[in-house]
């Protein structure tokens, strides 16, 4: 038995890794078309700022929580905020945006853009609190707010391009991210503002003098006099405090799913781990309170150490393929006298391209990808979020890869050949990985079928689709099943070419506006493809439906 | 709410082709809206109306499940977790206090301002270290050392050690790094020894019958050593050449804790009685070609090339005088990536005068943790030190870094009674963890052919 039989086999018998029982199974859905969108829009209170510190963060998702973990039994649960087609509504964290955005907007970014206004000085009103990177924020000529995030010295290009790309590519994605560019500016464009001021983290704060200005300059002011940065737009609204891995928001009446059971984040494992950006934490996300809206809308930030930026600029090679903590590779190594090789010491650290981290497609696996800390919805992610997170992804295309490479402002075009290419390698990567393990049936649409009568059920393979597998090399089987689970008939179909696949001659079901489940089995050469169970029903116009898809 | 209907059909997920082609345009059927230069970006048009809004379930209602799928029972998990419930309440109890902690650390961060300096830019006039440490047969010990910035190039530390029951030991460091090749280090110490004095001199002839069981309760042999010194070095980088010459006095005060039972005979250990000084000058010459080929793991760590050192010294005291000298070679072979790697080691320690004319204590030694490891500090002792070792070393990680080694060594009465037969065998591993500062940890066990074996675990480092 192959690797993917045993798969298909293991999740159908046990309901291992997300799976349900064998067979029909019980689960029945509501007869309506699928929900596009949620309310996570009620009206709320202002929310207190919640945020631990990172070292109490820390200790609580590394420490506290695997520790607790490891003491309590339980069931693995499929991700709580999809909708019947197993697919993310629009909602205050999430928007389907991918499938229509063009590649000229990925290059333009979302909202306003991140660029401060050039007709006049930027008036530094303050130092940026927290993170790594030096910065400032400052107000433009139009009175919008910005924070300046300058590169790591030595790695000019590297956090400022990384962030921008990342930053268009989770957009286009579909999550909210604040509006950043690059920007370059003679340095001498930050002045200090009559109302500057130097506050900590505790927020103890005294006027900014400009010897405070001028020591802060002096850490990144090229001898050139022209500065080259990362500028982010203010989020609108009150901060709230970052999401924390766990749980739900205390006092958000919205928040209705732990986040854990999200798979608007369980899904982000593979969109993350395809552009690396390893330094996932409650601290890099944002909840922003609407005041006009009265509702929260939460962000996702500081992608500034993806594309293996942070690997390079912290010299942590192993980024990406281990936690920080490494204690299982650890272990691996003194147990083996060193004769196992971490894949991370076969990451040759080849690119030397301006702002390019450590960044390739020949180490990344995308089932062993790791952020750097623990984040409890990649714990609790199973394959069918990554099979979400890799169909939207296979809607963005090269050309869209390009244009969000292209806003980050590689000064060298061959960064900008590199990064692309690479993004366009892992991107098959994952989703080859992601498409072997569920059957990846999408666009369902079924024909015919008057009452009493027989339809066809048509959908895209899109491992044929998208030239993961060669046309004609798969049979597909259906039976059909009403919705007591009474078996109706078969219909089998091997197409020779293209990735459309139409199943004909179904019964449908005789009660309950006909409702029928059809079982899609597959079978690639000698692998079996885990089956997916399609839901139909007659909607208000007459017409058989989709309803619901089971994947198993 | 077209392009969102559109998106939702029922099971019509559009999914573009990979390679890109001829999937755009089914795509761009309903496109975001594309504003003009300046303006918003799609951020508003995603904005849902009212209506469509008040339709809309909340988040958790969004499946449309009518029933669900039957699950497994969940009696065994209830009683698992009841049977778990104590052991997670110790648990937690236990992670409070950390957690409380941890908490108290952020608030101490926050409290020190806005990070202003970007990473690696961090600036902070003090530096402390601790160390914590046991090794066999000694036992326990810990220090401390405090280092302060004075400023932009001169360097102050206060270093203190207690050696279990076996002394204690208190440096001040005074260090200036101007700008230029060349810093000057000026330091003063004072211990006071308990040390436990295996050898006398030769290859333990005098300690013949004894008990040296690392772990067992060890020869009480002791001598108190209250000693005092001086050192002044200008340590001269000239690329990967190094030359340091020091000029040192110190003073010793030897005596047996009791002489009744002390078991060695006192004529034999020159030095021993009265106090003594002795004055040194010294020079150290150091070439390093070893390369660092993989800068990344383990950090910094060379892997291939020679370190070769070779030193020379004179020392003098009320009645005796003796030129010392010695040298020690290292080639490393990289045999994976900078993370795998043999490392031969050899080394050679001498005196010109005669053992029985200059204090005990200036005579080679071998044993401890550096040379000789599976034998007590000053295991052997005499006019003349070789010792040579091959170790296979390999990265644990990014900071860590294993090894298995096998030592020979010995000591000899003179250059010219060299004798093999006189060469002991060491073997073990030692596993170090490497910090980004002095605060390391190591472990280190190693057997020997005479059956001797020692244990040495050092948590931090002063």
């Amino acid at each position: 038995m192959t690797g993917r039989a045993l798969l298909a086999a293991t999740a159908a018998l046990a309901g291992c890794g997300g799976g349900g029982p064998h067979g029909v199974g019980q689960l029945r859905f509501v007869n309506r078309p699928p929900v596009t969108l949620v309310n996570d829009r009620r009206p709320m209170k202002p929310p207190r700022f919640a945020q631990p510190g990172l070292v109490e963060y820390y200790f609580q998702t590394s420490v506290a929580a695997p520790a607790m973990n490891a003491l309590t039994l339980r069931r693995h649960l499929r991700a709580r905020d999809v909708n019947s087609l197993d697919q993310v509504p629009d909602s205050t964290w999430f928007v389907n945006r991918a499938g229509r955005i063009t590649p000229d907007q990925v290059r333009r970014g979302p909202g306003r853009g991140g660029r401060p206004d050039r007709s006049g000085p930027w008036r530094v009103d303050g130092i940026k609190i927290g993170g790594a990177a030096v910065g400032v924020t400052i107000k433009d000529a139009r009175g919008d707010r910005f924070i300046i995030k300058f590169d790591e010295r030595g790695f000019p290009e590297s956090e400022s391009s990384a962030d921008v790309i990342v930053q268009r590519l989770t957009w286009a994605f579909g999550y909210n991210v604040p509006e950043n560019d690059v920007v370059d500016f003679p340095c001498d464009t930050l002045v200090l503002a009559d109302d500057a001021k130097y506050e900590d983290q505790a927020g103890h704060e005294r006027p900014m003098t400009q010897a405070d200005l001028d020591r802060f300059t002096a850490l990144v002011r090229p001898a050139s006099g022209h500065c080259r940065a990362l500028a982010s737009r203010f989020i609108d609204g009150v901060p709230a405090g970052g999401m924390m891995p766990t749980g739900t928001r205390p006092g958000d009446p919205n928040d209705t799913v732990p986040h854990e059971n999200r798979r608007v984040l369980r899904g982000q494992r593979l969109l993350f781990s395809w552009v690396d950006h390893t330094d996932v934490k409650a601290h890099n996300t944002f909840s922003a309170y609407d005041e006009e809206r009265k509702h929260l809308v939460h962000y996702f930030l500081d992608f500034g150490g993806s594309l293996g930026v942070l690997a390079r600029v912290d010299e942590l090679v192993y980024m990406g393929h281990r936690t920080a903590w490494g204690i299982s590779a650890g272990f691996k190594s003194l147990a083996t006298l060193g004769l196992w090789v971490p894949p991370w010491e076969r990451r040759l650290p080849v690119s030397t391209l301006r702002g390019v981290g450590f960044f390739d497609g020949e180490t990344y696996q995308p089932g062993r990808w790791t952020p750097h800390y623990r984040w409890a919805p990649f714990d609790a992610a199973d394959r069918f979020d990554d099979y979400w997170a890799a169909v939207i992804l296979l809607q963005l295309t090269p050309a869209h890869v390009r244009a969000a490479v292209e806003a980050g402002r590689y000064s060298d075009p061959r960064a900008t050949d590199y990064v692309t290419r690479v993004l366009l390698e892992r991107r098959a990567i994952a989703a080859r990985w992601a498409l072997s393990r569920v059957a990846p049936f999408e666009e369902f649409a079924a024909s015919g079928g008057a009452p009493g009568g027989r339809f066809a059920l048509c959908f895209d393979d899109l491992w044929v689709r998208h030239r993961f597998g060669r046309a004609g090399a798969t049979r597909y089987r259906a039976g059909a099943f009403d919705f007591d689970g009474r078996w109706l008939g078969r219909a089998a179909a091997a197409p020779r070419s293209g990735s459309r696949v139409c199943l004909r001659d179904l019964p449908t079901g005789a009660t309950r506006d006909d409702y029928s489940i059809v079982e899609i089995a597959a079978d690639r050469g000698d692998e079996e493809v885990p089956p997916v169970y399609v839901h139909l029903a007659r909607d208000r116009a007459g017409q058989l439906a989709v309803i619901g898809i089971d994947r198993r | 709410m077209a392009a969102r209907s559109a998106a939702a059909q029922a099971g019509a997920f559009p999914v573009s082709d990979t390679e890109g082609a001829g999937s755009s345009e089914r795509r761009s059927a309903n496109p975001v809206p594309d504003p003009g230069e300046g303006e918003s970006n799609s951020a508003d048009g995603e904005q849902p109306d009212a209506a469509e809004l008040a339709a809309a379930p909340p988040a958790d209602r969004a499946s449309g499940h009518l029933r669900e799928h039957a699950t497994s029972s969940s009696a065994l998990r209830s009683i698992g977790n009841a049977l778990l419930w104590a052991p997670r309440a110790i648990v937690a109890l236990g992670l409070w206090g950390p957690d409380l902690l941890a908490a108290r650390v952020d608030s101490y961060l926050d409290s020190r301002g806005p990070n202003v300096y970007g990473r690696g830019n961090r600036r902070s006039g003090w530096t402390v270290a601790a160390m914590l440490a046991w090794e066999s047969p000694f036992g326990p010990s810990a220090g401390a050392r405090v280092g302060r910035s004075l400023g932009s190039w001169m360097q102050a530390d206060v270093t203190a050690v207690a050696f279990g029951r076996y002394g204690y030991t208190g440096r001040l460091g005074l260090a200036a790094l101007p700008d230029g090749p060349a810093r000057f280090e000026l330091d003063g110490e004072y211990a006071h020894d308990r040390e436990l004095v295996f050898a006398g001199i030769g290859d333990h002839a005098l300690a013949e019958g004894m008990d040296l069981d690392p772990f067992g309760p060890g020869p009480e042999s002791i001598l108190e050593d209250r000693a005092a010194s001086a050192e002044l070095g200008a340590p001269v980088e000239l690329g990967r050449l190094r030359l340091h010459p020091t000029a040192r006095v110190e003073r010793h005060d030897l005596t047996p804790e009791d002489p009744a039972a002390f078991a060695y005979d006192p004529a034999a250990l020159p030095g021993l009685g009265d106090a003594f000084a002795i004055a040194t000058g010294r020079l150290d010459a150091i070439y390093d070609a070893r390369v660092v080929p993989y800068p990344w793991i383990p950090r910094l760590a060379p892997a291939s090339g020679w370190r070769v050192r070779a030193w020379g010294a004179y020392s003098g005291g009320d009645g005796f005088a003796t030129a010392r000298y010695g040298g020690s070679a290292e080639r490393l072979f990289d045999l994976f990536r900078g993370t795998r790697v043999i490392a031969l080691r050899a080394r050679l320690d001498a005196v010109t005068a005669d053992r029985r004319e200059v204090p005990f204590v200036l005579l080679p030694a071998l044993g401890g943790p550096d040379h000789l490891r599976a034998f007590s500090r000053g295991r052997f002792r005499d006019e003349v030190a070789t010792s040579g070792e091959v170790a296979y070393e390999w990265a644990v990680g990014m900071n860590a870094r294993a090894s298995l080694f096998v030592e020979v060594g010995g000591v000899h009465a003179g250059m010219d009674e060299l004798d093999a037969g006189q060469l002991h065998l060491s073997s073990g591993a030692a596993f170090r963890l490497a910090g980004d500062d002095a605060n390391d940890a190591s472990a280190v066990v190693a057997g020997s052919d005479t059956g001797e074996w020692s244990f040495t675990l050092v948590l931090g480092g002063v």
